[in-house]
């Protein structure tokens, strides 16, 4: 039974409204407002993903064992893992100091402190390999017989993790888009039409377009799994008319991807349909205990709504 | 590359790597904004200092200058060198500095007690009128305020060539072995021995010297300036990279890098032509030389010093060296050369004991320098070092110049063992060494320090 234009706006209405919101959920237009953020980044960062001046002719990496092999990871990912693990250390030193806080709080004998670190250093005693993919690889000695072998390089660091300074947070605001009342797509023609163009993308590989810089993703499996499930889960933000944000959370709540849909309607002025695209965006999969309280929060918020949309859709679809 | 770079290649080598630094700074950045984005404000992890130290060693093929980064090479014509580059942030109000091939001064860094550029008038005089070209002499300026002037004619003869002191009242005279003996009079060369000795642990500053590349398509040359095309190509690419950011809001996150300091320690084998030598022929000579290359004042500055081989006046090798000589199979050693002709029988009945406590307080000042090496394998050598240890015996100030050799294992760690029956006391008496001699080895390591330093000023024509 097709939904009216007033029966679908009604419901809108309805999910606007959470029914029950916990401290640590969202409501529905800060939901949306998160979400187009979370586009407006990624497509920022998608454009100059390659960066303007690397030179590519040597790619450091950083292997463990001999020569190479799968085994390695890029440089920039060795210090994105070791800025992340900083982060989350002081994440759990914040949580200690909470309690330890909370604990001594009648002891005034005992001076209230807070367990801050300050720097991560260390020191890498690495060789070089050189790889036909990529160029040079850092080899992590496996053994005394290789260090006899190769030339021991060193590589020293220092990193600290600071709040997001001010302009950071400045330019992330001007992001937002201007209009942040957005309303989910619900009704069942519509949504027909968007899953017609999603079915037409899975079937052909080169319509997927996976995120820059994520050689390892398997976009058509990621798409498979998204789309496979029961397809009411997944919510239409009609952000563009031709290319509406999909969200899709997987039922056991533990990965979220956002995908951007081109649509095969012809642009204006044109009068042929373009081809649609599938674009994924962003993957977000949800890691117990370590997830940002924020990103638990869109979780949250995004299962809430997904809950009520299934209900919704079951009702009148 | 097949396990080596060509010298060229230096610069793409650290263009990478600054690169990576870049790369890493803005990975860091995407993540704090996709972390801010999904849930508000996050802590923004920052990289504050990398800095890489590339351990190669270089080796002259029969066409090209090779760099080996990768697997050791165990070959006596491989040479050592190190070379560190800094990466820091900069301010963000101060844009990074472009790197202008143009604008680079270069300063060679002499040892204090080396007259660089002397007249022919003072040749004249230095040589008693034996000579007047700078070109062919060496001038030593030695002992307190430099006041002792030792002046090596034709130093390319080593032993054989004409050295001459002049004291500081202006008397020179012409330095011979004795006739008898054939040992060198001691006190002008531990003059040497102090005034090197200073330089090396850094208790003396070089002087800077000028200079303009002659623009010569030597091996020497071509080092210096792919050495600073590398600090260049590092500089060019941070500062290109934060001239254009990745995108607006990412940048708002991320630091601007610098290059912080770029250094070069080398030990180069070179021939008089400044060309490294392909084989280990009479003519080539040795000499460390250690580059640093910064921003000052606007410009680029390259400073080039040279650095003695073989020479240890401080460091874990030296301390392990002199570690070994109380080793009791040394100690006793020891004790029969204290009692023999070196201390004319002086210090015949000396215990164990006080040969180990003159090694303790002699340790800290001690010297040693390398005068031979015999290669048996690619990995292990057999070196012969001088110690001076100077100190205390029986409520005497007395100077020890010691001769010991050293088997040399070369592998993934240095391992070295004494032949404790190699040790020989070359001179054990006053600290100036005033009724002391030396033999013509020793002798000879000196003139070939001398010849190498007036040689590698020549190869870079300052």
């Amino acid at each position: 039974m097709p939904l009216s234009k007033e029966e679908v706006d009604k419901l809108n209405a309805a999910l606007k409204e959470p029914r029950n919101k916990p401290d640590d959920r969202l409501g529905m237009s800060e939901l949306i407002e998160r979400l187009k953020r979370v586009r407006a980044v990624v497509k920022e960062l998608s454009l100059g993903a390659d960066g303007p001046a690397s030179s590519g002719d040597v790619a450091p990496a950083v292997a463990a064992g001999t020569d190479g092999g799968d085994e390695s990871v890029d440089f920039a990912g060795f210090f994105q893992s070791m800025g992340q693990s900083l982060v989350d250390t002081q994440r759990l030193l914040d949580a200690e100091s909470e309690e330890y806080l909370r604990s001594v709080r009648d002891k005034p004998h005992l001076g209230g402190s807070v367990f801050r670190l300050p720097k991560l250093s260390g020191e890498l005693q690495v060789g070089l390999t050189e790889t036909k993919q990529k160029g040079i690889n850092l080899l992590l000695f496996a053994n005394k017989v290789e260090a006899e072998r190769f030339q021991q390089h060193k590589i020293q660091f220092e990193m600290t993790a600071a709040p997001a300074p001010l302009e950071a947070l400045q330019a992330l605001e001007a992001l937002r888009d201007e209009a942040t009342d957005v309303a989910l797509m619900l009704a069942p023609a519509e949504r027909k039409a968007v899953f017609e163009d999603v079915s037409t993308c899975l079937a052909t590989t080169s319509r997927l377009v996976k995120p820059k810089k994520t050689a390892q993703l398997d976009t058509p499996a990621v798409a498979r799994a998204a789309f496979g499930e029961a397809r009411e889960r997944v919510l239409i933000v009609p952000v563009d008319e031709r290319a509406p944000l999909l969200v899709q959370l997987s039922s056991d709540n533990a990965t979220l991807t956002l995908w951007e849909l081109t649509r095969a309607v012809p642009a204006a002025g044109d009068t042929a349909a373009a081809d649609p695209k599938l674009e994924l965006l962003w993957s977000a999969p949800r890691k117990p205990g370590r997830t940002h309280p924020g990103t638990r929060g869109l979780f949250g918020a995004l299962a809430d709504v997904v809950h009520r949309q299934v209900e919704l859709l079951s009702r009148f679809g | 590359m097949s396990g080596s770079l060509g010298l060229e290649g230096l610069p793409v080598l650290t263009r990478s790597f600054a690169d990576a630094v870049a790369s890493s700074s803005e990975r860091l950045s995407r993540r704090a904004l996709e972390a801010a984005a999904a849930g508000g404000a996050a802590a923004s992890p920052l990289l504050r200092r990398v800095s890489f130290g590339w351990q190669l060693q270089i080796e002259k093929t029969a066409t090209e200058v090779r760099l080996f980064f990768l697997r050791k090479r165990f070959s006596m014509l491989a040479v050592d060198a190190e070379l560190d580059l800094a990466v820091e942030p900069v301010p963000l109000e101060a844009s990074p500095a472009r790197y202008r091939p143009a604008e680079i001064d270069f300063r060679f860094v002499v040892p204090p007690f080396i007259r660089a550029t002397p007249t022919a008038g003072e040749v004249a005089l230095a040589t008693a009128g034996r000579s007047r070209r700078p070109a062919e002499v060496a001038l030593l300026e030695l002992g307190p305020n430099g006041g002792y002037l030792l002046t090596v004619l034709r130093p390319r003869r080593l032993e054989r060539a004409t050295i001459l002191l002049r004291d500081p009242a202006g008397e020179v005279a012409v330095l011979k072995p004795d006739p008898d003996t054939g040992r060198w009079p001691l006190p002008p060369f531990l003059l040497l021995l102090d005034a090197v000795a200073a330089w090396a642990t850094g208790a003396v500053g070089g002087r800077r010297i000028p200079f303009s590349p002659s623009g010569a398509d030597t091996d020497a040359e071509r080092i210096v300036r792919q050495f600073v095309r590398a600090y260049g190509a590092a500089v060019e690419a941070l500062a290109v990279r934060s001239e254009a950011p990745v995108n607006r809001v990412a940048a708002a996150f991320a630091l601007h890098y610098g290059v912080a300091s770029a250094r070069a320690s080398l030990a180069l084998r070179l021939r008089p032509d400044g060309n490294l030598a392909a084989a280990d022929d009479e003519h080539s000579f040795q000499l460390a030389m250690k580059l640093a290359v910064r921003p000052e004042r606007g410009r680029t500055a390259l400073d080039m010093e040279l650095g003695v081989p073989d020479f240890l006046a401080e460091g874990e090798l030296r301390d392990e060296l002199i570690a070994s000589l109380g080793t009791p199979a040394a100690v006793r050693r020891l004790v029969r050369e204290f009692a023999g002709p070196a201390s004319g029988g002086a210090l015949a009945g000396l215990s164990q004991r006080e040969v180990r406590w003159f090694l303790r307080q002699a340790a800290a000042t001690c010297f040693v320098f390398r005068i031979e090496r015999k290669l048996e394998n690619s990995r292990r050598r057999r070196d012969t070092d001088i110690f001076a240890l100077r100190g205390l015996l029986r409520g005497r100030e007395r100077l020890l110049l010691l001769r010991a050799s050293f088997d040399v294992d070369d592998g993934a760690e240095l391992r070295i063992r004494l032949d404790a029956g190699s040790i020989t006391a070359l001179y054990l008496g006053h600290p100036s060494g005033r009724d002391g001699g030396l033999g013509p080895k020793t002798v000879r390591y000196f003139m070939a320090l001398v010849l190498s330093i007036h040689r590698w000023m020549g190869v870079l024509e300052v």
